[in-house]
């Protein structure tokens, strides 16, 4: 078992004095090589476990094992993806993939110099060291921050709704990549979304989300053969499980729309 | 846990206070302890007996009165002629690049410099602090003006158009209103900026006012009314600023 | 074309107020001696100039000027970092620097002259002064705006505090720091003037206060024109560091 949540709560303080109950009670085990997706509607604190995860977050409640020890900061076996990209600007694509090898402290300059090459290779981006954020496409960008956390040889990765700020037909090429990327290697993923396809698309397991507060509403295993195409869409087993999801969660989203409570 | 949220809300001021009493607990013991040489930096108490003593001759009230009746022409002026030449300049592109080389002078320039020139040209007195101070004013007036004009969302421009809007009213009820959030800005800045000319002019050649009295107890070395002085400027200058904030707040409630 | 259109209406309307301030006093609008022309102006700047005395109290003051300055931002960056990036210290000593900041200068000079001596010390503490406060401010804004995420991804590398600092704080706030030096140079030069008028020997400053008090019209006018000009030069240079900055570093927008 690679990484473990045990009854896992967070909580918030409220300026008001009360305090809001983003995740309750989340159990959840990792194999190691899985890729686990974690799908669910906005505020159903999904991302909040990937901090706990990483520990950039203490639980509330609960605990989170990795390998076995308890969690409590980060740590070089574990690599985090953000949704914003998170680049430094100031920085080259070069500089930005060579800082999380910087911060580990482990590699002489010319080590990491020939590790940032090979990850920029790796994610497509060749012929691109030298340009800026601000010169790129978002996809581009999120590479960059894909081989940063590759760069640094994590056991874990843990994405953060990753593609949420690229265009729909970048997102689906990116997820590609993606996988492609992760069979040279399978690593432990843990990939947060709240796209259902892509959930699906990627994972070996999908834990479905429920929202106000967060709970593991229900766990499905993806058993489509790999490596897969974006191809396998169309597929009927595929259209099945995104059915199955998208009528859990419907209730989910029709009770925030409506602008009513948690149901009893 | 009331306390807790009462702390959370008004946070910024508790821990101001805080800041500001410990500054003066230090001070007073800096001085009573002689660590620094009590003449020159005085101590709390001292300063707080000698505005008394300001307040209660009578005198305090009258450097007061005259620097605000100072502070209030020149500023007023700074923004009866400020207002109107920003507006011109932001709406008019020659008007912007012929006047632009002037203000740019009267903003790049020690203006303080010219203060014997004033002497020459409006005698010693209060015509020149007031004159000193306007123009200290009329510069951020007149560009933070000409930003809030300019700086107009050309797409509420169309807008008007597309609704027919003649010149007058595309004027009163697009452009004015959008560029009040800079203009009262502006002319915040400018109220700290007039009180800065008064007290300069008046600490150079006057016989009345704050200003004056900084000079005068400063040259006689009495630093704990020259403290006390220091103190008055800058709690006028809090208030006044603070005054037009509150203006600001009403008015420019939907700029982000 | 527009940049044209500025240069030309700009230079034409500077154009009409020298002739009008030249023809003044033929047109008996005003007295000579009070308002001076152009050409006397220029007549006493070439003197000034001949005589060589001009280049040694300018010497002076700049000397004054890089002290004072060098002491602001050896003191307002690392400062201005520290109050932006730990809520506490800003929020207990806010208050006071705003204080500081409200107390005119020049009002400060008895007490400053006393404290650092007339001339040269009490120079320099009103250039500081004058120039550590947009520093200090520009630096902890700059500092504070870094978007959280930066600092995040830092952390989740496994970054220390000291890491945060020199990775993402200092880089980061790069742009910002140079522009409060540029609004501290403009201060700066502001208080080596005022402080050289109150109480020195030396110094363009006092220069200004010589030909003032002997109501010496065209080489006070002279005088106060070097001094515009010294500080567009300054403020222009770091205009130019600044503007290359920007092209370089663009921020992505989210």
């Amino acid at each position: 078992m690679h990484i473990e949540f045990k009854q896992v709560t967070v909580a918030f303080p409220q300026p008001d004095g009360g305090s809001l109950i983003a995740v309750e009670n989340f159990d959840l085990q990792v194999d190691k090589g899985e890729f686990v997706t974690i799908v669910g509607p906005s505020g159903c604190g999904k991302s909040t476990m990937l901090l706990v995860a990483d520990g950039l977050l203490r639980p509330t409640q609960g605990q989170v094992f990795f390998e076995n020890k308890l969690v409590t900061a980060p740590g070089p076996d574990r690599a985090l993806v953000f949704q914003e990209f998170a680049l430094l600007p100031w920085r080259t694509v070069e500089g930005n993939v060579m800082l999380g090898l910087e911060l580990q402290r482990k590699h002489t300059p010319s080590q990491m110099r020939e590790l940032v090459e090979h990850f920029v290779q790796l994610v497509g981006l060749r012929g691109f060291e030298r340009h800026f954020p601000h010169q790129l496409s978002g996809g581009m960008r999120q590479r960059v921050g894909l081989a940063r956390a590759l760069a640094v040889n994590p056991a874990v990765l843990l994405m953060d709704e990753p593609f949420a700020a690229l265009d729909a037909q970048t997102r689906e090429i990116m997820s590609e990549e993606l996988l492609r990327i992760w069979e040279e290697d399978k690593k432990t993923v843990l990939f947060v979304t709240h796209g259902i396809e892509e959930a699906v698309y990627l994972a070996d397991r999908i834990v479905v989300m429920s929202s106000q507060p967060g709970q593991v509403k229900e766990v499905i295993r993806v058993g489509l053969p790999r490596p897969r195409s974006l191809a396998i869409k169309d597929d009927p087993e595929f259209v099945h499980l995104r059915r199955h999801i998208w009528n859990l969660l419907m209730k989910e989203v029709r009770w925030q729309v409506d602008g009513r409570g948690k149901n009893p | 846990m009331e306390i807790k949220t009462l702390y959370r809300r008004n946070e910024a001021v508790v821990l101001g206070s805080v800041g500001l009493i410990a500054f003066l607990v230090v001070w007073e013991a800096v001085s009573r302890l002689q660590w620094l040489d009590p003449v020159l930096i005085s101590s709390p108490t001292l300063v707080g007996v000698a505005l008394k003593n300001w307040a209660a001759s009578g005198a305090l009230w009258r450097d007061l009165g005259t620097s605000l009746f100072e502070l209030v022409i020149a500023f007023g002026a700074a923004a009866v002629i400020g207002i109107p030449l920003g507006v011109v300049m932001g709406r008019s592109r020659p008007a912007e690049y012929a006047i632009e080389p002037f203000l740019w002078m009267l903003y790049a320039s020690p203006t303080v410099s010219l203060w014997p020139l004033f002497i020459i040209w409006f005698g010693i007195g209060m015509k020149s602090i007031v004159i000193l101070a306007f123009l200290f004013a009329v510069v951020q007036v007149t560009i933070n003006t000409f930003a809030g004009v300019r700086g107009i969302d050309p797409m509420l421009i169309r807008c008007a158009r597309s609704f027919n809007a003649g010149r007058m009213d595309l004027f009163f009820k697009f452009t004015l209103p959008g560029a009040l959030p800079l203009i009262i800005a502006g002319l915040r800045l400018a109220v700290g900026r007039a009180l800065i000319g008064v007290i300069i002019g008046e600490l150079f050649s006057s016989n009345a006012g704050l200003g004056f009295h900084i000079s005068y107890y400063g040259a006689k070395l009495r630093f704990a009314d020259f403290f006390a002085s220091l103190l008055v400027v800058v709690l006028v200058g809090i208030l006044a600023t603070q005054a037009i904030r509150i203006v600001e707040a009403r008015f420019a409630r939907w700029k982000a | 074309m527009k940049k044209q259109q500025r240069l030309w209406i700009g230079g034409l309307a500077v154009i009409l107020f020298l002739a009008l301030w030249e023809a003044a006093m033929p047109l008996g609008w005003v007295k000579v001696a009070d308002v001076s022309r152009p050409t006397l102006v220029a007549k006493a700047f070439v003197e000034l100039t001949r005589t060589g005395d001009i280049f040694r109290h300018l010497f002076v003051s700049l000397q004054e000027f890089f002290i004072g300055f060098a002491l602001s931002v050896v003191v307002g960056v690392p400062l201005g970092v520290v109050l932006g990036r730990y809520r506490y210290p800003f929020l207990l000593l806010d208050p006071l620097l705003m204080a500081l900041y409200s107390t005119p200068r020049v009002a400060m000079m008895p007490l400053l002259v006393v404290a650092f001596g007339v001339g040269y010390g009490a120079t320099v503490a009103v250039v500081f002064l004058g120039a550590v406060f947009p520093i200090l401010v520009n630096t902890a804004v700059g500092v504070r705006e870094i978007d959280r995420i930066y600092i995040r991804a830092v952390h989740s590398f496994g970054g220390t505090e000291r890491d945060i600092f020199t990775k993402v704080l200092l880089p980061g706030a790069v742009p910002p720091i140079i522009t409060g030096i540029r609004l501290g140079v403009g201060r700066g030069i502001l208080g080596m003037v005022v402080g050289e008028m109150y109480a020195a020997t030396e110094g363009i400053g006092q220069q200004i206060s010589l030909y003032g008090n002997a109501f010496a019209v065209p080489e006070l006018i002279a005088l106060i024109l070097v001094v515009s000009l010294l500080g567009f030069l300054f403020v222009s240079l770091i205009r130019l560091v600044e503007d290359r900055l920007r092209y370089r570093r663009m921020e992505t927008e989210a």
